[in-house]
């Protein structure tokens, strides 16, 4: 079906520029960064995803994948044409040639990386908070959307299980993330002859502004009605705790290397690995199965520094925020509340009890934790505390006769949770203050040490 | 020796990382081999209410290390709870040797679960080796879960024809519950011993493309990864569909259905009675193979085993022939046997002659 085709020839950044997919009235990012292989590049360089059914194998992507290609023909309304003639719209890196969403090309992206010793709690507490700011536009001041929902498969995996039936008493858990063969999680191309395995991403559209959400509908939400209001892109790592070990291979699979580019490191800290903690706060032994989180700490900022040091003008000091999960099972302990989530009665972040929160908990951790404390003050000198929950305090298991004994117990346990007793606390609070938003807590610097 | 490597979920591995790591290995591995397998070992989501035996990954694949291509069988199996309490996974991978591709087949090694761990107890540590034992599925039997899943066993030798045919890796889509390493090893039962070892393969989905992708995945049609792929995409393949919806015909096809076995007996039967005339078509015929690698059709290759065989058991000719008689009776079989034999001793004359001549 090749009718009424114009095929005429204009630099492809022109027509992306003016084509209705790329919303004329916006303007194209000067340089968009791969979410997958950090290659930046410029948007007149994109390649677009043939849909044409005979169009299947890349020689980069993959044999299983469409085509990607760089267009010269378009149709009256400016889409792309496939060599075969058919409509494309989907777009791909230049070099990597994993597809992403196209308002990356129009909207600023920050880069945000969730880091964490392997089963410190990382997968729970995304799904956790992604959801979270879902729902709760009006309270968080911000709300997210997914920009592309396909991408995001994984996670609504995830989000499914805890949070997809709330009534249901079957106990469910995450899986532990995989560390390859996870087609949702990682991709492997051959650029150059030579295969890369790099992650994929999770890709928010952010919306921000409290008047302006109030007035948008849900359907104003949908990427596919692009709004008129403030909007960027929110893309978030989740890798594998395995591989920010030290001696992790990073050269056959840089799926680390987003290190580079972030905005802010969620670094998540589980006090229930600390056996020093765990004493301070009166829990069990665990039966000696303790990581050494300092030192995924101190490996997450090397290779962030080696990453950067290559581009004089990045800034080596990324902002830190220290995230202690599982609070369910330690806070009562030592005396927080997270009953009430940190939200302004107008909605938005609530900076003081933010900074109230990390002042009381940062004494806690010097004294528990001495070492891990060395190195968070040599990772970075801008450093946020920030308790949470993913679970909550009513998320026990089935243990048999000790439920209640030790809240939270079974859960740190691994035995599962029943989705009925799932009470997020604070979970969305870290991700909102690595946010752009208008009240952005990264310029606000008072909050940080 | 046998080299192994088992990498699943400790609180401390063999190089001193905690979570997924390795937990086991053949003393004196070099480190890219250890890499390189550690790489394999991940084993995909499967779909809601799979079952523990449903979720076990079992393949055979080449991987490249160091500049040498890898024969690995592996098994990935789910594995209880790790330290953590979460869902553990145990991924025991094989290096095949020469002395093993000689005298078994992918498919046989993994059907034996003795072969293969299901559980890492202690702490990770180095292991010893020892011989790994054959195992090859036996050739002649009629391929009865390929027609209990798909109605005629004859589709085995057309997803074989496919296969050999193209460039890329395949996804045969089968029905929820089937037996899929049971389906791999009965593909494998149609080919010569030696050619099983060209067909690399995986129980579980594989992205095609990646270092560890495979010819063939066998996919359960429950499985998640389906929903990603458009089904119109020509690498995956459904019986009664496409590439597939013709009706198996030919002689691997007959052989698929009915094994060698009950061909024997009736080419016999039938030779016992009188008949017309066998019209013999040269194997030139056939199909010529189409990827590099494979030097033959499984049809062109059922020939060749007649020729190579035929000084060791004559009646195997016989057969052989028979089978591109179409349509055919068996009065003449006699008359074949008695030239094939005069065939082979000219050959063997002449090979004596000229190494007399030396
Ligand atoms: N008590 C408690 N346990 C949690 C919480 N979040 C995660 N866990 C447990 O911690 C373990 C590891 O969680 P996971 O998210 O898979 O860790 P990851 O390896 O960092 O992704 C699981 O067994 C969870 O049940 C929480 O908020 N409270
Ligand atoms: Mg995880
Ligand atoms: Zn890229």
């Amino acid at each position: 079906m090749r009718v009424g085709v114009y095929d005429w020839f204009m630099p492809v950044h022109l027509s992306l520029a003016t084509h209705p997919l790329f919303r004329e009235p916006r303007e194209l990012m000067e340089r968009v960064h791969c979410p997958s292989c950090r290659v930046s590049f410029a948007p007149s360089e994109v390649l677009f995803v043939a849909e044409d059914a005979r169009l299947v194998g890349d020689p980069v992507a993959g044999p299983a994948q469409q085509l990607r290609f760089l267009p010269t023909r378009f149709d009256v309304g400016g889409a792309a044409l496939d060599p075969e003639g058919a409509r494309c719209t989907r777009v791909a890196c230049p070099r990597c040639r994993i597809e992403f969403p196209r308002a990356m090309i129009e909207l600023p992206s920050a880069f945000i990386s969730v880091v964490g010793a392997p089963g410190c709690g990382k997968s729970h507490l995304l799904a956790a908070m992604t959801w979270g700011l879902r729902r709760e536009r009006a309270r968080a001041g911000a709300c997210m959307v997914d920009t592309e929902p396909k991408l995001n498969a994984r996670l609504h995996r995830d989000e499914n299980i805890l949070f997809g039936a709330p009534d249901s008493n079957e106990i469910v858990r995450l899986a532990k993330t995989e560390i390859s063969g996870d087609a949702l999680l990682y991709r492997t191309v051959r650029v150059k002859g030579k295969e890369e395995t790099l992650p994929l991403p999770l890709i928010f559209t952010l919306h921000t502004g409290a008047q302006a959400l109030g007035e948008l509908t849900n359907s104003e939400l949908d990427m596919a009605a692009p709004t008129k209001h403030e909007a960027s892109l929110v893309v978030l790592y989740d890798n594998a705790g395995e591989h920010f070990l030290p001696g992790a291979d990073e050269s056959t699979q840089p799926v680390t290397r987003h290190l580079s580019q972030s905005r802010a490191i969620l670094f998540v800290f589980d006090p229930t690995q600390d056996p020093r903690f765990r004493a301070a706060v009166g829990m069990s032994e665990n039966g000696g199965a303790n990581i050494r989180q300092d030192l995924v700490l101190t490996e997450t900022f090397t290779r962030v520094r080696h990453h950067r040091s290559r581009h004089a003008a990045d800034d080596l000091d990324v902002p830190l925020i220290l995230v202690l999960s599982k609070a369910d099972a330690w806070s009562k302990a030592v005396n927080i509340d997270l009953s009430v989530d940190p939200y302004l009665p107008s909605g938005g972040l609530d900076f003081a009890a933010l900074k109230k929160m990390d002042h009381a908990l940062r004494p806690l951790l010097e004294g528990a934790c001495p070492e891990f404390m060395t190195a968070v003050r040599a990772a970075s000198s801008r450093v946020l505390i920030v308790p949470c929950s993913a679970l909550g305090p009513c998320a026990t298991a089935d243990v048999g006769a000790d439920v209640g004994a030790d809240i939270g117990a079974g859960v740190t346990r691994g035995v599962g949770v029943r989705p009925s007793q799932i009470r997020p606390q604070w979970a969305s609070v870290a991700l909102l203050a690595s946010l752009p938003l208008e009240v952005d807590a990264i310029q606000n610097a008072s909050l940080w040490i | 020796m046998s080299v192994e490597l088992i990498h699943t979920s400790l609180a401390s591995g063999l190089d001193g990382g905690s979570g997924y790591t390795v937990a086991g290995r053949t003393g004196g591995m070099p480190a890219a081999m250890s890499d390189a397998l550690s790489r394999l070992s991940g084993l995909p989501p499967a779909w809601n209410d799979a079952t523990r035996e449903e979720k076990i990954l079992c393949a055979f694949r080449r991987v490249e290390c160091a500049g040498q291509s890898l024969s690995v069988v592996s098994r990935i199996t789910p594995s209880g709870m790790d330290y953590t309490g979460r869902a553990n996974r145990l991924s025991h991978h094989r290096v095949i040797d020469a002395r093993v591709m000689s005298e078994s087949d992918p498919a046989a090694l993994l059907e034996d679960d003795a072969l293969w761990r299901q559980e890492w107890v202690g702490a990770a540590r180095e292991l010893s080796g020892g011989i790994l034992p054959a195992r090859l599925a036996r050739d002649d039997a009629p391929l009865h879960t390929w027609e209990r899943e798909f109605g005629d066993a004859g589709f085995a030798a057309s997803v074989l024809d496919i296969i050999m045919k193209s460039g890329i890796g395949v996804w045969l889509v089968v029905p929820a519950m089937s037996k899929r390493l049971r389906l791999a090893a009965e593909m494998m039962s149609l080919l010569p011993q030696k050619q099983r070892w060209q067909f690399t393969f995986a129980t579980r989905p594989v992205a095609p493309g990646s270092e560890s992708s495979v010819k063939i995945c066998f996919v359960d049609e429950r499985e998640p990864e389906l929903a990603a792929h458009s089904a119109a995409s020509a690498w995956i393949l459904r019986v009664g569909v496409g590439a597939l919806a013709a009706q198996p015909v030919g002689e691997l096809a007959d052989r698929a259905r009915h094994g060698r076995g009950h061909e024997l007996a009736n080419d016999k039967a039938n030779a016992r009675e009188a008949g017309g005339q066998i019209q013999w078509s040269p194997p030139a015929k056939l199909a010529a193979p189409h990827e590099p690698e494979l030097c033959d059709t499984p049809q062109a290759s059922a020939m060749q085993v007649g020729a190579v065989e035929r000084a060791k058991n004559l009646g195997e000719v016989v057969i052989q022939v028979r089978r591109v008689a179409e349509p055919s009776s068996s009065s003449g079989v006699w008359k074949w046997f008695a030239m094939a034999f005069i065939l082979i001793a000219a050959l063997v004359w002449l090979a004596v002659k000229s190494g007399g001549t030396l």
